[in-house]
C-alpha cells in the first residue's frame, strides 16, 4: 500500500509536473504570507515585514530545488530535461551535430561490423576438437604418397597424421553433371581432426585401400541443397565421377574441413603399384600433436622428420624436403592473409572511431565552455555541481547513443556488403554472421564513447567552479584550460589522420603499381570455361573425343575469333611444373635442372591469350602424336637455358620419371604472368596437347569473343549435353575477372583505407576549423583591442592561423613517426612500394597541413576583418 | 540561539511526525509549532521543512490535502496516516534511546 502510494506520488510528479509546481508555488506563497502576518502582528512595518518574511524563507530557487528533490523523481526529471536540452543544442548547430553524429556512427559502425567479422573468422572455434594441437605440415613441394606412408609409420611427437587433397568431383544427377569441390582423405582424417558425422559413420579402417568399396561422406549443405535433405540418403548410392558411391555419413551443420568450400569427402587411395605413389607431390598433411607440445617442440619434430626424409629419399635441389620444414596452425591455412587484412582494417576503423570521439569531445567541450556563464549562474542559484556534470554526461550520452544506434544500423544493413567486399578467402565469407554480441558491443562502445567524451568538459567544469563563482571573468581561466585540451584533441586527430592517410596513399600507390603490371597476355574479351570429364567409365578415347569436339564446335559459335585449350587456368593456377633438363648443358641437368611450368596447349591457345611468338613458330595442327616432339619456351626460360645462343633447335627433357623423350624447341613466346598476376614471370614450356598421352580429366576452354560470358557458357553447356553428358562445366570466368580477382584484395583494402583516410582528413579539417573558430570567437575583444592599438589584419591573421596550426603540425610529426613504426603491418599488402614510402608519407603530411591551414584560414579571416569597434562591443 | 533541526539528520522528520500527532497542520503552522513547543530551542529551515514534508508524503507516513484556514485562506494541510502513527512511535523510541545513551556517555566522561 505504502509502496503503491509512493509510486503514484512519483508518477504524478512525472506526468503532471506543472500541477505539482503550481501547488508548490502556492504553498510557499502561503508560508511567506503567514510569516508576514506574524511579523506585522509583532509590530514590524509592512515593508520590513515583507522583506524579513522573504529573507526567513531563504532563497526561493534553492528551496524549490530542494523541495523538488524530495519528490523522488529528480534523476528522471533532470534526465528528460537534459535530453530536451541536448536536442535543442543539436538543432542549434545542425551541421556540426550531424557531422559529429555521422562520423561517430561511421566509426562505430565500421568497428562493430569489422569486429563482428573478426570474431567470426578469427575467434570462433573451428569445427574440430582441440584446434590448437592440429598442424598442417609444410615442406617445399607437396607430399607424395610414399612419404606419407613412411611418416605415419614413425610418429613420435605427433599422435596422428592424415592426408587430404582437394579434387573437383562431378556429381551426376538425372540430366546433368555438377562439379563440386571435394576432399580425398586418408581414412583416419576425421579421427585425427576429431569430428564425427551427425548421421551415419566416418570412414572405416581400410576403406582407403585399393579396391575397397567406394564410399562418400556428405557435408550438411550438399545433403540439404543438392540431394534433397532426406534422411533416407544413408546407404544409398550417388554417382560421383561416373562411379556409384555409397553414402555412409553426413557431417553436422557448420562443419567444414579444411575450408567451407569442400562439399564432400571420399577415401584417398594410395596404391604403391601406381606411378603417382612415388612420382609427384600432391597431398597436404595434417597432424595432431602430442598434448602440450609447444611451437618449439613442433618445429623440433619437423626438423627431425626432415632429416629422416633426407636419409630415406634423395631430392633434387629444386624441392629438397630435408630443408625448410615447418608446420602452421590449421586456422592459418584456412584464413591465410585474411587475418592481417582484417586486423589492419579493424585497426583503421578503431582509429577512425577515436578521431570521431576526439571531434565530438571538442564539440561538447566548446559548447560547455560557451555555457560557463549559464552554468555559474545556475550554480549560484543553487543547482548542485553534480547536477551540472550530469547534464554534460547526459548530452554526450545522448549524442553517442544516437550515433551508436545509427552505427549499428549501418553495420547491420552494410554487413553483407562489408563481408562481400572484404578479401575473405576459401569461402569463409559464407560462414560469417553478425550476432547479438554486435548489438551489445555497439551499446557498450557508445556508452564508453559518451562517457569518454564527457571527461574533459566535466573536469573543466569542476575545476572551473573551484576558481570562485560569481566572478564574471572567472570563465577566462576555464578558457585557457579548455584551450589546452582542445589543442591536445586536434593534435591527436592530426596524428591519427596522418596514419590513416599514409595507409590510404600506400595502397593507392601499390594498386597503381599492380595496374601497370605487364601481364604479357591480353585479358580483354577472353572467356575461360573449365570443363571436366571425370569418371571411371570414361576412357582416354572418350576424353580425347570430348575435348576435341568441344574445341572444334566452340570455334563454330557465333562471334568467336579464336579458341584454345590449356590444362590450367591462366593467371590463377600454379602447379604442373617440374624440372627441365637442358640437353646442351650438363650443368643444367638432374639436381640443377631449372624448374618450369609445363603447359600443353592447342594451336589456337596462344592467339586467344594474345601471346606473341617472338621467334620461330607456334603450335600447329600438324604437331600431333607421332610427329616430332616440339615445344615453345618463354623468353626468360630461353635466356636462362641458352644464354647468347639460338634456342630454336635446342632440346629439353622433362624430369618426369621414365620420360625419355626429347622435346625440340621450335619457338620462343613472349613473357607472361601465366600463373599469378602479382608473381614473377615463370619459366614456361608450351607443348602441343595432341602430343600428350591423354587430355587429362579437365581442360580450360578459352574463347576470344566480345560476347557476354553467360551466353557463351549456356551455349557450351548445351554443346556438352550433346557431346557427352558425363562432361561438366566447372569454373567459368573472363580473363579480365581473373585479373580483377587477383587485384581484389589490394583494391578492397585500397577502397576501405581511402574511405577511412578521406573521412579522417575531413574530420581533421572539421576539428581544426571548429577549434580555431571557437578560440577566435572567444578572443574577439582581444583582437579588437589589438587592432585598435595598431595591429594590422594580416598580423592577426598570421597569429590566429599559426596558433591554430601548431597542434596540427605537432600531431602530423607524431603521426608520421607512428606511421613509420606501423609500416611493418602494411608491408605485406603492398606491391612495388615500400611501407615507409617517402612520397606517400610526404603527400599525407602535406595534405594534412594544407587542409589544416585552409580550415584555420576561414575563421582567422573572419577575425581579421571584423572592425575593432564592433568586436569591443561584443563582450 | 536556536538549533537548526538539520544538524541531526532525520530529526526534522521526527519533529514533524510528533507535531502532527496533535492535529493536521499546514507547513507554516508546523514550523511555528516546532519553534514554540521547543520553546524556541529548535528552528526548522523552511526549505528543509518542505523537502521533508514532501518526502514523508511520498513515503506514505503523512498525507496532504488542500483546505481553507480559519481566516478563509486556502492552504495545504498535512495529516498523519496510520503508517505514520506507527512510524512516529518507532522514531520516538529510537530517539529516546539515542538521547539517553548519549546523555549517559556524556555524564560518564565529564
Amino acid at each position: 500500500m505504502r509502496l503503491l502510494r509512493n509510486l503514484l506520488f512519483r508518477l504524478r510528479a512525472l506526468v503532471r509536473p506543472s500541477t505539482m509546481e503550481r501547488e508548490l508555488h502556492e504553498e510557499f506563497a502561503f508560508h511567506v504570507e503567514m510569516e508576514e502576518k506574524k511579523l506585522l502582528a509583532n509590530g514590524y512595518p509592512l515593508s520590513e515585514a515583507q522583506r524579513l518574511a522573504r529573507l526567513h524563507f531563504g532563497g526561493q530557487v534553492a528551496e524549490r530545488e530542494r523541495a523538488r528533490d524530495s519528490w523522488g523523481i529528480t534523476m528522471v526529471r533532470d534526465f528528460l530535461a537534459d535530453l530536451r536540452h541536448a536536442f535543442r543544442q543539436f538543432r542549434r548547430k545542425p551541421a556540426f551535430s550531424a557531422l559529429g553524429i555521422l562520423t561517430l556512427a561511421l566509426g562505430l559502425g565500421a568497428t562493430v561490423g569489422l569486429s563482428g567479422v573478426v570474431r567470426s573468422v578469427l575467434l570462433r572455434p573451428l569445427p574440430v576438437s582441440d584446434e590448437a594441437s592440429l598442424r598442417i605440415l609444410y615442406f617445399s613441394g607437396s607430399w607424395r604418397g610414399i612419404e606419407y606412408d613412411y611418416l605415419r609409420e614413425g610418429l613420435r611427437d605427433f599422435t596422428g597424421l592424415a592426408a587430404y587433397v582437394p579434387t573437383g568431383t562431378a556429381l551426376r544427377t538425372d540430366a546433368q553433371s555438377t562439379v563440386l569441390l571435394g576432399g580425398l582423405t586418408s581414412a583416419n582424417l576425421f579421427d585425427v581432426i576429431g569430428a564425427t558425422p551427425m548421421m551415419g559413420r566416418g570412414f572405416a579402417k581400410g576403406e582407403d585401400r585399393p579396391g575397397a568399396e567406394p564410399v562418400v561422406i556428405l557435408s550438411y549443405g550438399l545433403w540439404q541443397q543438392e540431394l534433397g535433405g532426406n534422411r533416407a540418403i544413408l546407404n544409398q548410392r550417388i554417382v560421383l565421377d561416373g562411379t556409384p558411391h555409397t553414402v555412409i555419413g553426413v557431417m553436422p551443420r557448420g562443419f567444414f574441413f579444411p575450408s567451407p568450400e569442400y562439399r564432400l569427402w571420399r577415401p584417398l587411395t594410395l596404391d604403391p603399384a601406381t606411378g603417382s605413389y612415388r612420382g609427384r607431390g600432391w597431398l597436404t598433411l595434417v597432424a595432431r600433436t602430442r598434448p602440450g607440445l609447444d611451437d618449439a617442440g613442433v618445429q623440433a619434430e619437423m626438423n627431425s622428420i626432415a632429416s629422416d626424409l633426407g636419409a630415406e629419399f634423395s631430392y633434387p635441389a629444386a624441392w629438397d624436403k630435408s630443408k625448410n620444414a615447418y608446420a602452421t596452425p590449421l586456422r592459418d591455412e584456412l584464413v591465410g592473409n585474411t587475418r592481417s587484412a582484417l586486423l589492419l582494417l579493424l585497426g583503421a576503423g578503431i582509429l577512425l572511431l577515436l578521431m570521431a570521439c576526439a571531434n565530438v569531445a571538442a564539440l561538447v567541450l566548446a559548447r560547455t565552455t560557451d555555457r560557463t556563464h549559464e552554468m555559474s549562474l545556475r550554480a549560484a542559484l543553487g543547482a548542485g555541481r553534480g547536477r551540472l556534470a550530469r547534464q554534460i554526461v547526459t548530452e554526450s550520452l545522448a549524442f553517442s547513443l544516437l550515433a551508436g544506434g545509427l552505427g549499428l544500423a549501418i553495420a547491420t544493413l552494410g554487413f553483407g556488403v562489408l563481408v562481400r567486399s572484404l578479401p575473405l578467402q576459401n569461402g569463409i565469407g559464407g560462414t560469417v554472421a553478425l550476432d547479438w554480441t554486435a548489438f551489445v558491443a555497439a551499446f557498450l562502445l557508445s556508452v564508453l564513447v559518451g562517457l569518454g567524451v564527457a571527461v574533459a568538459p566535466v573536469r573543466d567544469l569542476l575545476r572551473g567552479r573551484l576558481q570562485g563563482l560569481g566572478n564574471e571573468r572567472g570563465s577566462r581561466g576555464l578558457g585557457r584550460a579548455t584551450g589546452r585540451v582542445h589543442s591536445a584533441l586536434v593534435g591527436g586527430e592530426a596524428a591519427v589522420a596522418v596514419i590513416l592517410v599514409v595507409g590510404a596513399m600506400l595502397l593507392i600507390r601499390s594498386v597503381g603499381q599492380l595496374l601497370s603490371i605487364d601481364l604479357g597476355l591480353d585479358p580483354r574479351n577472353v572467356v575461360a570455361i573449365e570443363v571436366t570429364a571425370i569418371g571411371s567409365d570414361l576412357s582416354g578415347a572418350d576424353r580425347w573425343r570430348i575435348f576435341r569436339e568441344l574445341e572444334s564446335r566452340a570455334a563454330q559459335l557465333r562471334g568467336i575469333s579464336s579458341v584454345g585449350l590449356m590444362s590450367r587456368f591462366p593467371l590463377r593456377d600454379r602447379g604442373n611444373q617440374g624440372t627441365m633438363n637442358i640437353l646442351s648443358d650438363p650443368g643444367l641437368q638432374g639436381a640443377n635442372a631449372p624448374n618450369a611450368y609445363y603447359r600443353p596447349i592447342s594451336p589456337g591457345t596462344l592467339r586467344t591469350l594474345g601471346l606473341e611468338i617472338v621467334k620461330g613458330r607456334g603450335i600447329e595442327p600438324a604437331d600431333r602424336a607421332g610427329a616430332m616432339e616440339v615445344g615453345l619456351v618463354s623468353e626468360s626460360f630461353a635466356a636462362r637455358a641458352w644464354p647468347g645462343q639460338d634456342p630454336i633447335g635446342q632440346q629439353i627433357r622433362t624430369g618426369q620419371a621414365g620420360d625419355t623423350t626429347a622435346i625440340n624447341v621450335v619457338g620462343v613466346v613472349e613473357e607472361a604472368k601465366l600463373a599469378s598476376v602479382a608473381g614473377e614471370n615463370p619459366f614456361v614450356l608450351y607443348t602441343p596437347l595432341e602430343q600428350e598421352f591423354g587430355p587429362g580429366n579437365g581442360q580450360v576452354l578459352m574463347l576470344k569473343t566480345a560476347r557476354p560470358l553467360e551466353q557463351i557458357v549456356t551455349e557450351v553447356r548445351g554443346m556438352l549435353r550433346e557431346i557427352d553428358p558425363r562432361a561438366a562445366v566447372a569454373r567459368v570466368m573472363t580473363l579480365q575477372d581473373a585479373v580483377d580477382g587477383a587485384m581484389a584484395e589490394p583494391l578492397r583494402l585500397r577502397f576501405f583505407l581511402s574511405l577511412f583516410g578521406g573521412l579522417a582528413l575531413l574530420l581533421g579539417v572539421v576539428g581544426v576549423y571548429s577549434v580555431v573558430s571557437y578560440s577566435v570567437a572567444r578572443r574577439q575583444t582581444e583582437f579588437g583591442v589589438r587592432m585598435a592599438l595598431g595591429a594590422t589584419s594580416s598580423q592577426v591573421l598570421t597569429q590566429v592561423v599559426g596558433k591554430g596550426l601548431l597542434p596540427v603540425a605537432v600531431g602530423t610529426v607524431i603521426g608520421v613517426g607512428a606511421a613509420v613504426l606501423l609500416a611493418k603491418v602494411a608491408a605485406r599488402f603492398l606491391y612495388g612500394v615500400t611501407a615507409t614510402d617517402p612520397l606517400s608519407i610526404a603527400l599525407a603530411a602535406t595534405a594534412l597541413l594544407l587542409s589544416g591551414t585552409l580550415a584555420a584560414m576561414v575563421p582567422a579571416w573572419r577575425a581579421a576583418r571584423v572592425s575593432p569597434v564592433e568586436s569591443l562591443r561584443s563582450d | 540561539m536556536s538549533i537548526d533541526t538539520a544538524v541531526i539528520r532525520g530529526t526534522l522528520d521526527l519533529l514533524i511526525l510528533r507535531v502532527l500527532t496533535l492535529e493536521p497542520m499546514h507547513g507554516w503552522g508546523i514550523s511555528e509549532r516546532i519553534q514554540s513547543l521547543s520553546r524556541d530551542a529548535l528552528k526548522a529551515q523552511q526549505g528543509s521543512l518542505y523537502a521533508s514534508l514532501h518526502r514523508l508524503t511520498r513515503e506514505g507516513w503523512i498525507r496532504s490535502y488542500w483546505q481553507d484556514t480559519d481566516s478563509g485562506r486556502r492552504a495545504r494541510y498535512y495529516a498523519l496516516t496510520k503508517a505514520g502513527q506507527k512510524q512516529a512511535s518507532v522514531e520516538t523510541d529510537q530517539w529516546l534511546r539515542l538521547s539517553a545513551g548519549v546523555g549517559r556517555l556524556i555524564s560518564a566522561t565529564s
